[in-house]
């Protein structure tokens, strides 16, 4: 999306509905079981959405869908770096998130128009 | 001449067959205590443009004027309702957890504003679904005031 690319966007949708399929659950338990379901089902909404969209479609599921996998990332954790950075201008200037693993800004919700608008919110590991 | 005659004739009877053949009806004759408007207190002006510019793809019960029982007209609906509902069902509103209904209000509003909804086929036929600027900027805000509150 930060390269306006919307095929190679759609890729990465299926290869993340391809890793959801091959996680295995049966680790979790109780409430984070529950939760991961949750966060599951919507992740895969968006991402299905993200596959078959234009890129303007793509954008706004991206919005969810990056809210759902920093939610995941709190549940379960995780070892890499990463960086959550902030667009004040996306989602109708109501603002998004969304995650990064380099510290440059590298906007996905405008690419080329506007690739280095946002921050760095928080660094996460 | 004679040859005009036969095709339309083979026409007539072709859609006459068409007639026939059973379609579902997307009627369940209730409406379920999981539905929208039991869920939260709707404004009837924000009420009605949802059930008259949404329900009939949106929900388990179509309302089908007549031209809407004729084939091919029927089945061309049907799909509509099959994928629509997937994407959203009104009636089973408090089935979804509370993420997805947050993201199934963002996007109800997103595609209104963008005129993708309700579809142009849809309001072709069925003039009054069709939304006026004033009334697609009340559904939004309402829309949206309720998304925040969540």
């Amino acid at each position: 999306m930060v390269a306006d690319d919307k095929g190679a966007a759609a890729k990465g949708a299926t290869a993340l509905l391809a890793a959801f399929a091959k996680f295995d659950m049966s680790t979790l338990s109780g409430e984070t079981h529950k939760e991961y379901m949750e966060i599951l089902e919507s992740a895969k909404e968006q991402s299905e959405h993200i596959v078959k969209r234009s890129i303007d479609h793509q954008r706004g599921h991206f919005e969810v869908l990056s809210a759902d996998i920093s939610d995941l990332i709190t549940l379960l954790g995780t070892e890499k770096t990463l960086y959550q950075d902030f667009c004040p201008m996306a989602n109708n200037n109501k603002g998004a998130y969304w995650l990064s693993e380099v510290e440059n800004i590298k906007n996905p919700y405008f690419g080329a128009k506007m690739m280095k608008c946002g921050s760095v919110k928080k660094q996460i590991n | 001449m004679k040859r005009l005659k036969i095709i339309a004739l083979v026409l007539l009877v072709l859609f006459v067959g068409m007639q026939f053949i059973p379609t579902k009806r997307n009627q369940i004759g209730m409406i379920p205590m999981t539905d929208f408007m039991k869920i939260y207190d709707v404004p009837t002006e924000v009420s009605t443009i949802l059930k008259t510019s949404c329900y009939d793809c949106h929900s388990n019960n179509t309302q089908y004027p007549w031209y809407n029982k004729v084939q091919p007209v029927a089945w061309f609906l049907e799909n509509h309702i099959e994928e629509g509902k997937s994407e959203l069902n009104f009636n089973e509103w408090e089935n979804y957890s509370s993420r997805r209904k947050k993201s199934k209000l963002k996007s109800i509003s997103s595609q209104i504003k963008k005129d993708k909804m309700p579809l142009s086929s849809y309001t072709f036929i069925h003039g009054d679904a069709k939304l006026s600027e004033s009334k697609k900027e009340m559904v939004i805000k309402w829309i949206d005031t309720l998304r925040d509150s969540l």
